[in-house]
């Protein structure tokens, strides 16, 4: 990811590259998975943030937190993948 | 009990409260780098490199940079002494734990210094 950061800032050129690096299906796999474990790290990292200011700490708390981030999760890698593809 | 000598802060409530703080920083830059593709989608080559022309930008990224180092040193770290432990690996953990840390932190080393060649380096 730094990498295709360091490309698409170094020159018009470069940014052309990323461009056509990224039309590579192999690239485009790499960058979702990335992205998703990304974005269900950061839903997650929210609710546990939620959890340290008191919220959701019953049972039934943990339970309804958890199911709220994988449906976020998910819904939110597969809007990724749409972007990307 | 986990001696506190890899570890990053002064103790453990110190890595908890970095932890805790470089999350939020995270979370920040990502929602606004995200706010910026959602707002030009036909991104070029002009818009993407002005938004890391303007300095705010710039300071903005680098202290995301350290604040990434920092949240991976203590998630790695926290990763290590919880599974590579003596009950797992037997003997040989601490040798190995301390191997898989010394990888962690010289990536992190990497990442960080790569990162500011790119922000600061052109």
């Amino acid at each position: 990811m730094l990498y295709l950061l360091e490309l698409s800032l170094q020159s018009e050129s470069g940014f052309a590259l990323v461009q056509e690096l990224l039309s590579n299906v192999f690239v485009k796999l790499l960058a979702w998975a990335v992205l998703s474990g990304l974005l269900y790290h950061l839903i997650a990292g929210l609710k546990h943030l939620l959890m340290d200011l008191g919220y959701g700490e019953t049972l039934k708390g943990g339970f309804v937190g958890a199911c709220i981030t994988v449906a976020l999760s998910t819904v939110a890698i597969i809007v990724a993948g749409v972007w990307i593809w | 009990m986990v001696t506190n000598v890899t570890n990053l802060g002064r103790s453990g409530l110190h890595d908890w409260i970095i932890q805790r703080f470089s999350a939020i920083i995270l979370a920040a830059y990502s929602l606004c780098i995200l706010a910026s593709f959602v707002i030009n989608p036909e991104m070029d080559f002009e818009k993407w490199s002005s938004i890391f022309d303007n300095n705010a930008m710039r300071l903005f990224s680098l202290i995301t940079l350290f604040a990434l180092c920092a949240h991976a040193w203590i998630g790695m770290w926290t990763i290590s002494t919880d599974y590579i432990t003596s009950l797992q690996f037997g003997g040989r953990a601490t040798f190995l734990r301390l191997v898989f840390q010394a990888a962690c932190v010289l990536l992190i080393a990497v990442y960080l210094l790569w990162g500011i060649q790119i922000f600061w380096g052109n």
